[in-house]
Formats: C-alpha cells, sequence, structure tokens
C-alpha cells in the first residue's frame, strides 16, 4: 500500500516537470561562449614550453529548438632550447560553421548537438643546431596544412538564468575531412651547398565516428 | 534537488520506452550499411644527389551491410557481410622502381542483437557475433627477387566472434544512425602461404570510446 502511494507520488511529480518543461531558448536570442587556456613552463636547463588556446561561438537562436552557430579556434604550442639549438612552434587557427539543435528534456535541461562545418590552417616551424662538429650543421623546415572538414559534437544544457547557461559536451563527432600539406625542407652542412627538399601530401577521410569527450562551457546569452 | 530529479528522469525514460516498441517489436526487420573511405597521396622532391625523389599513394574502403529480423519484441538475429580493401602504390627515382599492395578481407557473420528502448527515438542494444573471413595480400616488391620474381601472394582464414555495444537512434519513424563499439573479440587466422602461421587474438573493451557510425531503415 505504501509503495502504490509513493508510486502514485512519482507519477503526480512527472506530470508536473512533464508541464514544467517548457521551451528554454526564443528565437532571436544570441549568445557567446569561449574557452582559453594557457600553459608556460620554464626550467634552468633552457628548455621553454608554452601551449595557449582559445575559442569564441557566436550564435543566434533561429527558434526555440535551433540556432546558427559561427565558431574560431586559434592555438599556439611552441618548445625552445636556447632558441638557437632548437624549436618546434605550431601555430593553428580554424573557423566553422553550422548549426546546433537543442531539445528540452526536463526543467531547465535539455540536449545538444551541433553539426558544423569548417576550414583550417596550421603551420609549424622546427629548426635543430648541430653546431660545426658533425656533417650537418642546421635542419631548418617549415609545415604547411590547410584543411576543410565536417564535424560535430552534442551534449547537455543547463538554463541557469536569463543571461547565463551551462553546456556539459559529452562527445565529438567527426565525419569528413580533405587536407592538404606541403613541407619545405632545408639541411645546412658544414661544407658544402644547401640541400632542400619539398614534400606535398593531399590526404581525404571520410570515417564518420562518435568518441566520448567531456568538458563544461558557459555560454552568456546577449539578448 | 538532482536526487530528486534523477529518479524521476528514470521514471520518464521507462514509461517513454512503452512507446517506441512499434520499431522492435517480433516480425519487424532492419537493415543497416557502413562505410569508411581515407587515402593520401604525396610526393617528395630533393635537390640532394643523397637522397631519392619519392612519390607514394594509399587508399583504403571499407564497406559493411547488415540485415536483421526481429524473432521477440526487442530481439533481432541476423546476418552481416564486410568488405575491406587496401591498395598503396610508392615509387623511387633513381634507378627507377615502384612497388604495389592489394589487401582485400571478405567476410560473412551472424549476430544477435538485444534492444533496450531509453526513450521514443533512442536505444541501446548489445551484440553477440561471429564471423569467417578470408584476406589476401598481393603486389609487387619495390625490387626483382633473387629468383626473379616479381610478384607475391599470401592468403589467410580467420573465424572470430564479438561482444558489441551500440547506441540506437531514429532520425525518422524507419530510418536511423547506430554508434557502435566493440567490447570484446576474439580472432583465430591461419594463413599457409608463403607460410603455416596462425595467430590468435583477443581483445576486450577496445576502442570503447569511440562509436563508428552506420546508417539504416527498418521495415
Amino acid at each position: 500500500m505504501k509503495s502504490n502511494i509513493k508510486l502514485l507520488y512519482i507519477f503526480a511529480i512527472i506530470l508536473l516537470a512533464n508541464t514544467y518543461t517548457k521551451a528554454q531558448f526564443n528565437a532571436g536570442e544570441t549568445f557567446l561562449q569561449g574557452s582559453l587556456n594557457a600553459n608556460k613552463s620554464f626550467n634552468d636547463v633552457g628548455f621553454n614550453n608554452g601551449r595557449y588556446s582559445g575559442s569564441i561561438d557566436w550564435g543566434k537562436y533561429v527558434s526555440k529548438n535551433s540556432a546558427n552557430i559561427l565558431s574560431l579556434t586559434v592555438s599556439y604550442e611552441g618548445v625552445n632550447f636556447d632558441s638557437q639549438v632548437y624549436k618546434n612552434n605550431v601555430f593553428r587557427v580554424g573557423l566553422a560553421k553550422g548549426h546546433e539543435y537543442y531539445k528540452p528534456i526536463f526543467g531547465k535541461f535539455g540536449m545538444y548537438g551541433r553539426i558544423m562545418g569548417g576550414v583550417n590552417y596550421s603551420n609549424a616551424a622546427n629548426g635543430i643546431n648541430y653546431g660545426n662538429g658533425g656533417v650537418i650543421k642546421s635542419n631548418e623546415s617549415s609545415d604547411h596544412t590547410i584543411g576543410v572538414n565536417l564535424f560535430g559534437n552534442g551534449g547537455l544544457m543547463y538554463r541557469l538564468s536569463d543571461k547565463w547557461a551551462f553546456s556539459g559536451q559529452l562527445f565529438n563527432l567527426n565525419v569528413a575531412s580533405l587536407g592538404y600539406n606541403w613541407k619545405d625542407e632545408q639541411r645546412i652542412p658544414t661544407q658544402g651547398a644547401t640541400a632542400t627538399s619539398t614534400k606535398n601530401q593531399f590526404s581525404y577521410n571520410f570515417s564518420p565516428n562518435i568518441s566520448f569527450s567531456f568538458g563544461v562551457g558557459i555560454r552568456y546569452i546577449l539578448k | 534537488m538532482l536526487s530528486k530529479k534523477l529518479p524521476l528522469l528514470v521514471m520518464m525514460f521507462i514509461m517513454i520506452s512503452f512507446l517506441s516498441k512499434a520499431q522492435y517489436e517480433k516480425g519487424s526487420k532492419f537493415w543497416q550499411v557502413e562505410g569508411t573511405f581515407r587515402g593520401s597521396s604525396s610526393s617528395i622532391k630533393n635537390n640532394d644527389f643523397n637522397f631519392y625523389d619519392a612519390e607514394s599513394n594509399s587508399h583504403s574502403i571499407g564497406l559493411s551491410f547488415k540485415r536483421a529480423v526481429f524473432k521477440e519484441d526487442y530481439l533481432a538475429k541476423g546476418w552481416s557481410v564486410d568488405y575491406n580493401l587496401f591498395s598503396g602504390k610508392s615509387s623511387v627515382s633513381s634507378p627507377k622502381n615502384e612497388s604495389q599492395t592489394y589487401i582485400h578481407n571478405i567476410g560473412v557473420g551472424y549476430f544477435v542483437d538485444k534492444f533496450k528502448p531509453l526513450s521514443k527515438s533512442l536505444a541501446i542494444y548489445g551484440e553477440v557475433n561471429g564471423k569467417i573471413g578470408y584476406s589476401l595480400v598481393n603486389g609487387s616488391p619495390i625490387y626483382t627477387n633473387v629468383d626473379g620474381n616479381n610478384t607475391y601472394a599470401s592468403d589467410s582464414y580467420n573465424i572470430g566472434a564479438g561482444v558489441n555495444f551500440g547506441v540506437r537512434y531514429f532520425l525518422k519513424k524507419n530510418l536511423f544512425i547506430n554508434g557502435e563499439t566493440s567490447l570484446l573479440n576474439l580472432n583465430v587466422s591461419h594463413s599457409t602461404s608463403p607460410s603455416k602461421q596462425t595467430n590468435v587474438y583477443f581483445n576486450t573493451i577496445m576502442n570503447v570510446s569511440s562509436l563508428s557510425i552506420s546508417i539504416g531503415k527498418s521495415f
């Protein structure tokens, strides 16, 4: 008898909860969402490493269930030893445009999923200076990659207030990519002429998959 | 607050699951396909006589097809066929030589899927499967063999069984996408040429963080 009453109680709350679920975003609302990461380390041997990355998303809800998204990501990663001996610096930038779909599930909670198309560019500059003791004095390369890709992600959203919402990413979606890479390398010998080489590579990948990826984002609703 | 909401969410999922029975009821059928295409093409040019100019390219195609019938509510049994092809080619200058490799894999299997709907359009499932397959590797090496033969070929047979976990989401009434990953896999392969060799592979929780996607239709 007691368990039946408890079931009725739960059922009543579910009905109330369902009526409480309502549109959490409205057409015309715009928002910003971003991330910033910085790591820098030094040591007394002469190595210094730095890794910086940031992203900003701008979105506009075109209905209560979908928004247009524009996303910019930038990152820089550098490993240097005495600046003249070894360096490996990588710069990446990506711009993507896409659509986010949203479905309220309970109270202020909802599920979201994004599909994006983007272009990206990266440049890696690498250099090693061996000094004058060996056959090769130094080796330097510059590596460029340009690509287009179709990707997405999804997870849960919580509308905290009129101005703020939290997103909890649960998965990444990779669909397809095209890339072109060119690399120029030069080897400067201790004696003789400088040797150069050029590498060109084109690659494609259509391998749709979902991978679990967890993260929390803060969304600021502008209007 | 959250502890109060969680049981409600669970109850909602259970209630909604009764709405989604039609897609998983006895007599329903489904098919699904999966495809992957990958490749690259590259060239290296040197102005240094110590290093050769080189070119290479590789391409791979993977295709998979499954068909099943629900023998009981939420329990489907069916067969699968898959084919994978890899081709690779590389060449060097001075002296000019090139090699080519083809790898073909073909397999057929039988599987049993047990579904658990979580909502009207979302379900999770567990799969048990068994497969047999044949693999052929042939091509030409970059340098001619001592006996003058400039082609080679080897083949192998394999048999395996596995347990998979998947998620099915219905985009429309009959159109769905699947995300699937392997939890456990046992595979035995045996080759007779160029020499007799048997390999046994046993893997658990392989790539569980990544789900391959397929698309399908129920009817």
